[in-house]
């Protein structure tokens, strides 16, 4: 029984293990609030009360409070057109603006970074 | 006559489907109401389109082969909306392939994978991680939390939609949150509910030698990464009890993949994340040996095929199979008779579960409380695993003196369901005496 040569095989793998197993991509459609597990117990859902595009960062007044997010490069922001019965496209930092219906997910690292951020558009663009 | 009063009431709401279910076995029944009926308002599949029950909730080439045209699983050859970029005909119906993008729906003509369709058996002790819970063949099967409760609402926008616009409420609807707790709770019930103990009492010596092999962390190494013959690794040396892993065994880079051979598009699967990391997930083993074709893309069909892999150069100069040469000194080489030893052994285990499963449904049917229309329902799974059994002991020439009585028991089964109420558990009883049968004949005592 050759167990402890592979205790160190184990030690490797434990170092390399990637993080959580959610499928990210599928999330562009899923619609703001409905978002199993995350939506009302993780991620934070209400109105962008300000944006500070140099900081790059957004506040979001939730039921628990405003809560102020930094959007980074790795932020999936996505365009959640449901209410206009079109398809969820990717968006930009540079479409969240104050007064936008958002919801945001925060980074697994980091709480204060946003992980994806779902816009309601406005209108139908 | 108080008992009747939410009758009427439901009556008048024509809501009963929708109460809250009160007991976990109400929740469990209501759940696999949803994964064999509900559509989700999308293209007509639904959950059990391609988690088959009699197919070990799962969909293999030949049992495609007996579906209508007209099943919903077929929906992509019907429906113009869906006939580019949401299945493959050919490779579904061939090959049991389905599409997944799992990198995301931007570039549907390009990033797109060709899967098997995983088993749902034995959930309940094969996707906890210390990283989260893994689904799907990569781990990273649902949106959200990543659970196997928020799965469905992942499966619904890929599989169920009507377009591939996949606009919520336009296309489908997604699953309410009683729903995935439903949902969740019928597909945890399903298998086993507990890992195996190895070392079993085998009564076949080439199946013991597989065990042995299997077991040996100098020669199968095979019991490292599945203990138990499950899909967690060993917390002897891994250090965690239940955690089910990623590695990257290099079955991309097996050449002649069956479905690369008929010269459709088949893009290259990068496994778990975003860009992927060529990591795929580990799956249990007890359940293998009636579930081929193996592997994500269904690239090998024997369970001897799929064991010999671990000899070749693919698995070999895969990042899991240099880890575990660096471990041990050596890769994993064996001979021809010891790739059929341990693959004897997972199909004499896997035999052993699906008398475990037969007698599960037929206690069940047994039971004076359960209606017809269920026992009828139970009584084509329960012949559904007395017939896996027949033919895995059969296919890998194991145990000749069990498939005569497995035969009995299947013709007990046939009549069972012909049968009156009275009749039908005495079938059922004389199915279940034969099956127990052929358990004593498997592990010696």
């Amino acid at each position: 029984m050759k167990i402890l040569p592979l205790t160190g095989l184990a030690f490797l793998l434990l170092l390399v293990a990637p993080p959580g197993g959610a499928q990210l991509m599928t999330e562009r459609y899923v619609p703001i609030g409905e978002s199993p597990g995350i939506s009302g117990k993780e991620s934070t859902m209400g109105e962008i009360t300000a944006v500070d595009r140099a900081a790059r960062t957004l506040t979001v007044a939730g039921d628990g409070g405003a809560r102020e997010y930094r959007v980074t490069a790795d932020t999936h922001v996505w365009l959640d057109r449901t209410r206009w019965r079109l398809s969820n496209t990717d968006g930009s930092y540079s479409d969240c603006e104050v007064g936008d219906y958002v919801e945001v997910m925060h980074s697994a690292d980091d709480p204060a970074v946003a992980a994806w951020v779902k816009v309601r558009t406005r209108g139908a663009r | 006559m108080r008992h009747l009063a939410p009758v009427v009431l439901c009556t008048l709401l024509g809501s009963c489907v929708s109460n809250p279910p009160t007991t976990p076995a109400d929740l469990v029944a209501r759940g696999e109401q949803l994964f064999l009926f509900e559509t989700f308002e999308g293209n007509g599949r639904t959950c059990g389109s391609c988690h088959r029950p009699t197919d070990n909730f799962g969909l293999t080439p030949a049992f495609i082969a007996t579906l209508p045209d007209d099943d919903p699983l077929f929906v992509a050859e019907r429906v113009p909306e869906l006939g580019r970029n949401f299945e493959n005909p050919r490779l579904m119906r061939e090959f049991a392939l389905i599409l997944e993008n799992q990198d995301g729906f931007g570039d549907l003509e390009n990033d797109f994978n060709m899967r098997g369709i995983p088993h749902t058996l034995g959930l309940s002790v094969s996707i906890a991680s210390a990283n989260g819970p893994r689904t799907g063949w990569s781990g990273d099967g649902a949106p959200g939390d990543g659970s196997l409760r928020a799965f469905a609402t992942g499966a619904v926008i890929q599989h169920f939609t009507k377009t591939t616009n996949r606009v919520a409420g336009v296309d489908f609807r997604l699953p309410t949150p009683a729903e995935l707790d439903a949902l969740e709770a019928f597909q945890l019930s399903l298998g086993r509910q507990q890992d195996i103990a190895l070392p079993l009492p085998l009564a076949s010596v080439v199946a013991a030698r597989g065990q042995a092999l299997f077991m040996d962390n100098t020669s199968g190494k095979c019991n490292a990464c599945h203990f138990n013959a499950g899909a967690n690794a060993d917390p002897r040396i891994f250090g965690l009890a239940n955690d089910n892993r990623n590695f990257d065994t290099g079955v991309e880079a097996l050449p002649d993949q069956p479905a690369k051979l008929t010269g459709e598009k088949v893009p290259p699967d990068d496994g778990f994340g975003v860009p992927g990391n060529g990591e795929f997930n580990t799956p249990p083993l007890v359940e293998a040996a009636d579930t081929g074709p193996f592997f994500h893309n269904n690239s090998v069909e024997t369970i001897e095929g799929a064991v010999a892999f671990y000899n070749g150069d693919a698995f070999n100069n895969s990042p899991a199979g240099q880890l575990i040469r660096g471990a041990t000194g050596s890769g994993i080489n064996l001979d021809a008779t010891q790739v059929v030893a341990v693959a004897a052994f997972l199909r004499v285990i896997n035999v052993l579960e699906n008398l475990r499963q037969a007698e599960e449904l037929l206690g069940t049917v047994q039971d004076r409380r359960t209606s017809r229309e269920r026992g009828a329902v139970l009584l084509e799974r329960a012949r559904a695993e007395n017939e896996d059994a027949l033919q895995v002991l059969f296919g890998g020439g194991l145990h000749a003196e069990a498939l005569p009585v497995l035969q009995e028991a299947d013709a007990l089964l046939a009549s069972a369901l012909d049968a009156g109420d009275a009749r039908r558990r005495e079938y059922a009883r004389q199915a279940l005496d034969r099956q127990r049968a052929v358990r004593a004949l498997i592990v010696s005592r």
